[in-house]
Order: C-alpha cells, then sequence, then structure tokens
C-alpha cells in the first residue's frame, strides 16, 4: 500500500500530453489488445474482475455500470464522460485532462467498443478552457492514428468523441443534470428511475463515467482485472488519485493504492501539516463528504470501507487539510455559501432549505447566532436528504451535520462571543 | 388484472395509472401541489411522498411469509412520490405512517418560510391549496428567522397580476403553457432560491389561455386582473353551467355575489368538450350579463305594463302581413323550438332566420393537442337554431336580406343577443324598418321609440339546452336570478299565442 | 406560437461562424441536436458581444430552432454567462475553501482597493470586472484566479495581479 504511479505515469514529463509520448510510453497498448484479442464480454469480465469503482464520488462499480447497457440494443447509444469537477477541494481529473488527455480517451474508446456505443461526449466544465482545448488537441491527434473514427483499428468499430463546454453550474456534475445540459437544456437533474442506461442522452441508453475512472481502464486491460483488484483491498480494487490542498506542505495529485494508510499518505508523502503546526480537521473527499477532526483519523486507510467506518466517505478523493488557526465557523459558512449558490431549485427540500441553512449559518458567522440554530440544523436536515430528488440534498446537510457535531464547541463560542466574535482576516461578505 | 394495495384498499389498474388517481378513487387524498392529471409529472414539490413497498422475496424468488402466513413486505428506505411512482402488482402504498405524516409537515414547513402572510390580502384565500393543506397538515408556527426570498414588481400579462413572492415553484404554469397552450412565453429562469417564472424581459405572454394559468395556481402568485380585490370566493354562488361566448360550449362554473352578479367564470372538467380549460375570451366575457339590463316593457318608448304590451305585440304580429324574424343562437333549444313554432304556426311567416353574422371574434389559436377552445362561430346554439329549424321557408327571406332592406317588411322582429349590442348592421336595419318589436335582455339608447320592447332573460337565467358546433347536445340550469319583468322566449309565446306550454 | 421580439440586430461574424459551423459537426442533425448548441452558441456569442444581451438571445433562438425563452431559461440558469455588461476584462477570484485557507480573499479585497471597487463591480473606466468564483478545481496551487472566463493563474501573489491589470491596460493579452 503506498504511492503507485499508473495513471500519472510520466507525467511531470514535459511532453506527456502528446500521442506520441503516450504511445511511447505504452499507450494505446491496451486499446489494440482490447480490440485485436478480446471480446466486449471478455472485457467486461475483467472490469468486474478489477473491483474498479467509480472516481467521481459515488463510488459505483463500474463492472456493474457497463452490463447495464444491453450490447445490442438499437442505436444511437452513448458514452458520456463527466468531466464537471466542481467539488470542492477537487482538481484530479483537470491534471489528467492537461497533461494526460489520452488515457482518458483509450478508457473511452475501450468502454464504448465493451458496450457497443455509438459516440461520446466529454462534459468539460465552463471553468476548464485549457482542459478544452487539451483534449480537443488530443482527440485530433487520435483520429489522425486511427484510435477514432470509422473501422478503427480494422475491427469495423466506429467511434467518435466531442468535447463539450458547460457554463458554471455544480449541479451539472450530477450525471442525468449533465445531460440535460448536453441537450441544450436548464441543468436540472431528472427523476429516477429510468436510469441512463434506459433513458439518457437524448433518451438513448447512455453510459457516464467520471475522467479518472476511464483513465483506470487502460491498465486493467493491459494487466488484468485481478492484477487491479489486488492492488487494493477486497471491496476497493486498484489506485485511486488523491488532491490534497490546505494547510499542508506538499499539495497536489498523489496516486495511492486503495488502503494506503491515512498517515503514510498524510505524514509522509505529502509532508504533513505546512508549517509544521497542529492538524485540526481534514475533509476526506471534497466539501460534500463530513468533516473528520484529527483524532478520529487514528487507523483509518485511504479505502472506500475505512473512511465510511469512520462516519465519512471517499467521494473525490479531495483532502482539505486545516490546521489549528483554521476558524470552523468560516469553514461553516463557506461551504452553505458555495451549495446556496449552487442548488438547482427544482424541489422544495433543497431549494428552501439549502437557503434556510445557509441564512442560519451566515447569521452564526456574523455573530448574531443562537446555540438553538444548530439543534435546528440537525433537525432540519433529518427532512431535506430523504426527500430532494438527486443527492445535493445529502451534499449540503451532511458535511453541515457534521461540522455541527464535532465542532460544537467551537461554534458555541463563536455565537456567545456575539458581535465581538472573529470573523477572520479582511472577510468579505456577500 | 394488476393491483395495489392502498392504505389497506386493494385498487386494480390497467396501462399507465397513477397512484394519487387511483388513491382518491378509494376515498384516499394524497395531497400534492405540482401534481395536475392533465399536466406531465413534475415531480418538485415532494408534498405526495408515501410509503412504497413490495412483497419481500427470499434468495430463490420466492414471496416470504411471516407467522400468522401473511405477505411480508419490504418497504423502500425512503419516501417515494406518488406522482410519479410505478404501480407494479402487490405493490403496498402507506399514507398515513407516521413518516409519511411527519414528511408532509415539514415540506409545507419550508414552502411556507419564504412565502408572505398574505391571506388577510390574498384572493386565492378560501380556494388555495397551501391553506388547506396548512391546515389539515402543517405546523401551527413558523421557526424561521431569516429573512424571506422576495422577487421584484414583474409585469408580463394582461390578463394576470402576479404576487411573485407567493410561489412555490411547482411549475404548473409553465408547464401547462408549453404543454397545453403551446406557447413557449412563461418558464422558470434562473437557478436556486431565486428561480422566477417569467416571460422574456420586457415581454408579454400573449395566448389566450392565460385564466387557466390562474386557474391551476395552487396558491395566489397569480391571479386575474379581472377578479382581483372584487370579492372573497366564500361570499360567492357556484352554479354549473355552460359559457356562452362561442359554439363550443365549454362547460363552466359561474360565481355570483350577492348582488346577483356574475362576478366570475371558471372552467368546469369535461372530458369530451373542454378537459379543464377555457379560453380568456369566453372567461372575461360575463360583464354584459350584469350590465345595462331592461327591466321595462316599452310600446313606443313608453312605459307600458306587461299584459298591454303583449297584447300591442300579438294584434301587431298579426294584422300585419309581413313580418321578419330575425332570431338568435343565443337561445336556448327550447327557445328556439318556441320561436319557430311562433312563426310557423301563429305568425305563419316564413320570413325567420338565426344566422345574423356578428362581430368578428380573434382568430382562434389551437391547443397543443390539436383541440380547439374557440371556435370561429360565436353562438352557443347554431346547431340548436338549426335543429329548431329557424330558417327561412322557400320563399323566405334571409336574415341578411331582411337587415340590408328591412323596408320589404311590415314588421322586423328582432331578438338582441349579446353579439348584437354594437352591431351596425342591427343598428341600420332597426332604423330603417318599418315598424321593429324587439326582445331584448338590455335596454339600450339606439331602440329609439320603436313599436314595442318586451325584456327578454338571457340563456344563464333559464334552463334549456345547447347544441355545440359539433353536435353535442348539452343542458344546462338557472345560473342567476332573472331581472325584474324579464320573461323567457318560451314565456313570451305562450303569452303571444294564449297557449299553456309545460315550461317547468 | 411563439412571442418573438423584433429581428435580432445581432448576427454572428464569419469567424463566429465558422466557430459555431466546427460545433454543429458535433450533434445528430435533428431538432434534439440543434437545441444542444444554445450553450456553445450562447459562449460564441458572449465572446463577440461582451455579454448575452436581448438580441443574443433572440439570435441564438434562431440559429438554434429553440424559442427565445428557452434560451434566456439557459442563459440565466448557468453562472458563466453574463448577462449584463462588464468590463473589458474579467477577473475570477476563487473564494471556496482551500484557496480561503490560502488568502485569496484578503487578495481580491486587497485588489478591489487597488481599483477602487467592490466585489462585483466594474472599475469606472470599464476595464476591470472583479468577481467571486466558486472553486475552480485548481486547489493544490491555490489562490487561484480565472482571467476572462479562460486563462488560469495559479499560487497568485499581489505583484501577478498587478502584472495582469498592468497587462489589461497595455493591452497585451
Amino acid at each position: 500500500m503506498a504511492e503507485k504511479k499508473i495513471i500519472l505515469a510520466n507525467i511531470e514529463e514535459e511532453n506527456s500530453h502528446t500521442i506520441d509520448h503516450y504511445i511511447k510510453h505504452g499507450g494505446y497498448g491496451a486499446l489494440e489488445k482490447a480490440f485485436k484479442s478480446m471480446t466486449p464480454a471478455q472485457i467486461l469480465e475483467e472490469i468486474k474482475a478489477s473491483n474498479l469503482r467509480g472516481r467521481g464520488g459515488a463510488g459505483f462499480p463500474a463492472g456493474i455500470k457497463w452490463s447495464f447497457i444491453k450490447r445490442d440494443a438499437e442505436g444511437p447509444k452513448y458514452l458520456i464522460c463527466n468531466a464537471d469537477e466542481g467539488e470542492p477541494g477537487t482538481f484530479k481529473d483537470r491534471r489528467i485532462m492537461m497533461s494526460k488527455p489520452h488515457i482518458v480517451l483509450e478508457g473511452m474508446i475501450i468502454a464504448a467498443y465493451c458496450m457497443g456505443l455509438d459516440a461520446g461526449y466529454i462534459y468539460i466544465r465552463g471553468e476548464f478552457y485549457d482542459p478544452y482545448l487539451s483534449m480537443d488537441r488530443a482527440i485530433e491527434e487520435a483520429y489522425k492514428k486511427g484510435f477514432l473514427g470509422k473501422n478503427i483499428l480494422g475491427t469495423g468499430f466506429n467511434f467518435d468523441v466531442y468535447t463539450y463546454l458547460g457554463a458554471g453550474a455544480y449541479i451539472c456534475g450530477d450525471e442525468t443534470a449533465l445531460m440535460n445540459s448536453l441537450e441544450g437544456k436548464r441543468g436540472y437533474p431528472r427523476l429516477k428511475p429510468p436510469f441512463p442506461a434506459q433513458y439518457g442522452l437524448y433518451g438513448r441508453p447512455t453510459t457516464v463515467h467520471n475522467v479518472e475512472t476511464f483513465s483506470a481502464v487502460p491498465a486493467i486491460i493491459e494487466n488484468g482485472g485481478k492484477w487491479y483488484a489486488d492492488l487494493g483491498t477486497p471491496k476497493s480494487g486498484g489506485t485511486k488519485l488523491f488532491g490534497i490542498s490546505g494547510h499542508v506542505t506538499n499539495p497536489g495529485v498523489y496516486e495511492l493504492t486503495l488502503g494506503t494508510s491515512w498517515k503514510e499518505f498524510f505524514e509522509d508523502i505529502a509532508g504533513g501539516v505546512k508549517g509544521g503546526k497542529k492538524l485540526k480537521a481534514i475533509i476526506p473527499g471534497g466539501s460534500s463528504t463530513p468533516i473528520l477532526r484529527a483524532d478520529e483519523l487514528e487507523g483509518m486507510n485511504l479505502d472506500y470501507e475505512s473512511i465510511q467506518a469512520k462516519g465519512s466517505m471517499m467521494g473525490t478523493g479531495a483532502v482539505i487539510v486545516f490546521d489549528e488557526t483554521t476558524n470552523m465557523v468560516k469553514v461553516l459558512y463557506r461551504i452553505m455559501k458555495f451549495y446556496a449558490h449552487e442548488s438547482c431549485g427544482q424541489c422544495t427540500p433543497c431549494r428552501e432549505g439549502c437557503d434556510w441553512f445557509y441564512d442560519i449559518v451566515k447569521r452564526i458567522y456574523h455573530g448574531e447566532g443562537k446555540v438553538e440554530d444548530l439543534d435546528r440544523l440537525e433537525d432540519l436536515g433529518k427532512y431535506i436528504g430523504p426527500n430532494t430528488i438527486c443527492a445535493f440534498g445529502d451534499a449540503f446537510v451532511m458535511p453541515t451535520t457534521a461540522l455541527v457535531k464535532k465542532f460544537r464547541g467551537e461554534i458555541i463560542d463563536h455565537i456567545k462571543k456575539g458581535k465581538s466574535a472573529d470573523l477572520g482576516k479582511d472577510y468579505h461578505h456577500a | 388484472m394488476p393491483d395495489i394495495i392502498i392504505d389497506g384498499k386493494k385498487v386494480t389498474f390497467t396501462g399507465k395509472a397513477n397512484i394519487i388517481e387511483m388513491a382518491r378513487s378509494v376515498g384516499v387524498e394524497i395531497p400534492a401541489f405540482c401534481y395536475h392529471p392533465a399536466l406531465s409529472v413534475s415531480g418538485n414539490c415532494r408534498m405526495c411522498m408515501v410509503e412504497v413497498g413490495m412483497p419481500a422475496k427470499d434468495k430463490s424468488g420466492a414471496v416470504q411469509k411471516d407467522e400468522k402466513g401473511e405477505t411480508v413486505i419490504s418497504f423502500m428506505p425512503k419516501l417515494q412520490p406518488a406522482c410519479y411512482q410505478e404501480p407494479a402488482d402487490g405493490m403496498v402504498i402507506k399514507t398515513d405512517s407516521e413518516k409519511v405524516i411527519e414528511t408532509r409537515k415539514r415540506i409545507l414547513e419550508f414552502l411556507l418560510i419564504n412565502h408572505p402572510l398574505d391571506c388577510p390580502v390574498c384572493d386565492q384565500a378560501g380556494e388555495c391549496v397551501l391553506q388547506d393543506y396548512s391546515f389539515q397538515y402543517g405546523f401551527t408556527q413558523s421557526r424561521f428567522l431569516e429573512k424571506k426570498r422576495t422577487y421584484g414588481k414583474t409585469f408580463f400579462s394582461d390578463v394576470i397580476t402576479p404576487e411573485l413572492n407567493r410561489c412555490i415553484h411547482c411549475d404548473r404554469c409553465s408547464r401547462f403553457t408549453k404543454e397545453i397552450a403551446n406557447d413557449f412565453s412563461f418558464t422558470r429562469t434562473w437557478r436556486g432560491n431565486e428561480t422566477e417564472l417569467a416571460a422574456l424581459p420586457d415581454m408579454k405572454i400573449e395566448h389566450n389561455y392565460q385564466g387557466n394559468m390562474v386557474d391551476i395556481c395552487p396558491v395566489g402568485a397569480l391571479t386575474l386582473t379581472d377578479f382581483r380585490f372584487k370579492s372573497r370566493v366564500w361570499f360567492l354562488k357556484n352554479s354549473e353551467g355552460i359559457c356562452t361566448s362561442c359554439g363550443k360550449g365549454c362547460n363552466v362554473v359561474y360565481a355570483i355575489d350577492r348582488n346577483n352578479k356574475i362576478l366570475r367564470i371558471k372552467p368546469r372538467f369535461n372530458k369530451n368538450i373542454n378537459s379543464y380549460w377555457m379560453c380568456d375570451y369566453g372567461r372575461l366575457r360575463y360583464p354584459v350579463f350584469n350590465e345595462k339590463r331592461l327591466t321595462r316593457f316599452l310600446i313606443q318608448g313608453k312605459e307600458a305594463s306587461r299584459e298591454s304590451a303583449v297584447e300591442h305585440v300579438q294584434k301587431q304580429i298579426t294584422s300585419n302581413s309581413r313580418v321578419g324574424i330575425v332570431a338568435s343562437a343565443a337561445e336556448s333549444l327550447e327557445g328556439c323550438i318556441a320561436l319557430a313554432d311562433l312563426a310557423k304556426n301563429f305568425i305563419k311567416s316564413e320570413h325567420i332566420d338565426y344566422r345574423v353574422h356578428s362581430a368578428q371574434i380573434k382568430e382562434d389559436i389551437s391547443l397543443k393537442n390539436g383541440e380547439v377552445l374557440m371556435v370561429n362561430d360565436s353562438y352557443p346554439n347554431s346547431m340548436g337554431a338549426k335543429k329548431a329549424h329557424l330558417l327561412p321557408g322557400p320563399n323566405g327571406l334571409s336574415a341578411e336580406m331582411m337587415l340590408k332592406n328591412p323596408e320589404q317588411l311590415d314588421i322586423l322582429l328582432v331578438v338582441i343577443d349579446d353579439k348584437l349590442l354594437e352591431n351596425q348592421v342591427v343598428v341600420n336595419a332597426i332604423k330603417k324598418a318599418k315598424k321593429v318589436i324587439l326582445f331584448s335582455p338590455w335596454d339600450l339608447e339606439w331602440f329609439g321609440e320603436v313599436e314595442a320592447v318586451l325584456p327578454l332573460q338571457v340563456s344563464l337565467e333559464q334552463r334549456g339546452t345547447f347544441i355545440n358546433i359539433n353536435g353535442v347536445e348539452q343542458k344546462f340550469e338557472i345560473v342567476k336570478s332573472s331581472e325584474k319583468n324579464s320573461h323567457s322566449m318560451i314565456e313570451y309565446v305562450s303569452l303571444i299565442t294564449q297557449v299553456a306550454t309545460a315550461v317547468r | 406560437m411563439v412571442n418573438s421580439m423584433s429581428n435580432s440586430s445581432f448576427f454572428f461574424s464569419d469567424s463566429s461562424m465558422a466557430e459555431f459551423h466546427r460545433w454543429e459537426k458535433k450533434f445528430p442533425e435533428n431538432a434534439e441536436g440543434k437545441r444542444s448548441l444554445v450553450i456553445p452558441a450562447l459562449w460564441i456569442g458572449q465572446r463577440q458581444n461582451g455579454f448575452i444581451s436581448k438580441e443574443v438571445v433572440q439570435y441564438v433562438a434562431e440559429l438554434t430552432g429553440t424559442e427565445p425563452l428557452h434560451v434566456w431559461g439557459v442563459a440565466t440558469f448557468y453562472t458563466m454567462f453574463l448577462k449584463e455588461k462588464s468590463g473589458k476584462n474579467i477577473i475570477h477570484f476563487c473564494t471556496n475553501i482551500t484557496c480561503t485557507l490560502m488568502g485569496s480573499e484578503e487578495l481580491m479585497l486587497s485588489t478591489c482597493k487597488k481599483l477602487g471597487v467592490s466585489p462585483g463591480e466594474t472599475t469606472s473606466d470599464g476595464l476591470v470586472t472583479v468577481l467571486e468564483a466558486e472553486c475552480l478545481g485548481a486547489c493544490g496551487e491555490s489562490p487561484t484566479v480565472q482571467v476572462n472566463h479562460t486563462q488560469y493563474m495559479v499560487k497568485v501573489t499581489e505583484n501577478d495581479i498587478e502584472n495582469l491589470i498592468q497587462t489589461f491596460k497595455t493591452g497585451n493579452r
């Protein structure tokens, strides 16, 4: 269990984004193997055996997702790469798209071949202009080399990939909201069922995966599903990209085998808290995951089950580090400000509840809070998460509830100070 | 046949079924805001959440039974929206569990935190779903201490006065505009808690079905400008009737106030004719029945008694040779038959015709499903008039001819209806004719000093039958009391011929 | 029946239209595929016009075979579409969690002070608009700033911002 560069292999080199560099280091070898010596059914078996789970935050087993598509069903059938990396703290997909775009394409083409899909769209968030240009360049290179387009590697399989640029909506990271956005509409999540495999883009069967999930596919095909599974834990196969930022010595994206201990990652690889200060807390997987106090991290490993056992989630693997100087009330306020801004407004509990949470938390932050507010938040949260159309409800209720529970003392102190509470340096009130 | 169990009651279903409707059919009311049977399912209000369970199956696929031999039902961990949940054979729905009841309370709480306490000044009070559900299912006190979300003042319609602060974002109005009215002029804009139902900036909604948006708005966010602040709904007497503004025969409800005035018309569901809707043209034409009503008998401009007026008319039409009758297709079928009988058997004149082409009504816009409300015939009973044979005999003059050259006649008899009030052709004909007898609900200056005017009831003040342009016969009852001294055509015919006809 | 506005006075330049044609190739050739072009067309329109005006909305609707109100509904849903005229240059400061931990708020406020505006405002000479952004996805190199909806600047210091504003003034972009 340690750092292991598969997706990030050779990514530091200057031309890692070019197809020549990619091929030089074995890139598109998995594609050749998949197309020339494997059947779609065999590819599916390897993915299932790999225990690869979706890397976008939900962690749904890829092998099961791929089996939802009926390969012989009438087309067109679509593949979507979810590159709407908007979860605060997450920056791994941008890294991949900027410096190793071809690994994403190779994974997509193999997936499309396995599921019999006709065209793929890479939905890139509107802010990622440079990654969008990078993917476009890579796609052009791939077409030139015959890895995309008609009759790929002489197998008679056709597959096209197009990029799409969003325009600033975190909710479009939800797969059905993404599809609505791709269809040129407001990015409202859809009611489920039906699921994308039955009714997806333009109502056609569709599979949606995160950038990193596709990036994991070539190695699985190259080395076998079991190899990938064995790298990790029994239930979480392979490696995962962890992005670490905040009060940490060596912020950045690291690829670790699942099951690596938190201690090893944080202290040995990421260099511990910046400036030698004390660790206060971390958010383990992006702002939608419950915060963990420093004392709760004892014995935690970086895999889905271990983090869940601690009461949080893997999420996107985006670790945000808070040192002892952090004002947790401000963190709470900033998190809720984000969610209030990004709620799509479709359903009652989220549209009204999210804004209510933000108002309460804002009031607490500005020194006008009451202790009852904390109990109010916990009470309201119980009826938001289970009743929303999509997971956004849980996404703001869970981190808020966790912060309030775990830093109750600090928040109450802040409340008691009233108007003289510390709001942080030069704060900006929006 | 597949069936589900709702609160212990079994409901069988075929094809596509909706759980809210199925529950209603066994007397279980599931509250909902955004659900409407004629609109697509939106599932956004989350008020209709219910417990959904299926028979539990063990590993072999066999249904599990408990010690008593009853089927074990495995309920889904989360509640599901009843409007959207597809029923499956054997499904069990619970609408009265603690979880469901508490969830309803909470959803109402969420809806009320930004909802202004406008009930004292809101038209919707008394017919407001939010009020009703709050009373039935909600908390009695608010726990909200923050500032309510407000919208700026907007204007996007002549028919609708919006109060957007009251909006609960159920999206019924925009779904209606798109799906039924076939117009894309109103939809959700912006995002999150700032989502605003709006038209394009500086633009208006122009379609002919805006009143329906007010009907289906569950709260007072969209109010009818015409009805604004006119009356509290609990002071209105509601009477079912048929719209008289065109030949479609939409089923409606007339709301009458304490002074016997019509204050409002709303559509009534009819599966075959107008579904849940009516057009704005018909909805807003009621003032004509309230105003300038005739309450006296007139002979040559002077007030007379009923007996003398009837006698005068009887003498005139029997002593003069050429009598022409311009009949009205706004009359009930029974009234038309009576008038036809008068013309044929009493007056013995061939000159009778209902086909007066009145003011042009606005070009119709068809709804999304191709169905058309507001047809090109502005009369509610043209087919009835035709059936009653209010048409000229082989040597008879048509209405057009009678009105163009009324001097051909000794007496021109006209039945005045609401479509003729401004009709210049009729006004001129009456001026030119030798002698004029009018049956009229209205007291109009241009009557001048015609030979006789008998005050007539409008169809809303009678019982009768209309036949719409598709040949559908519809009976209607009395909607409002008649004005002083006015009588129906049937009564007048009976009086004039002194023959007792079975009227009531 | 569509509630139509007067014929738009805005239309794509040659280069804008060329870019639009490139986007057209990505989607199926039917009504649904055309609707997918709304967001790309709005981007092209914004780049040419500076913001999404009434005329841009009308034009994009005609181009994509959709209704003007639909286009307006899309434009108002997504944050990056500017609904009113802004400065010639836009600086987006990310103020989400990590960037705030690394001092992005102070940076934004000192920049605003220097320019004489509040966050969300445009300088009086119309040169710069300062806006707040949600997480820009470059947390490992925070604080992060986005310039004119395209370029990222990471590990930003006050010096970097000063140089940036200089380039705005001299037009060297």
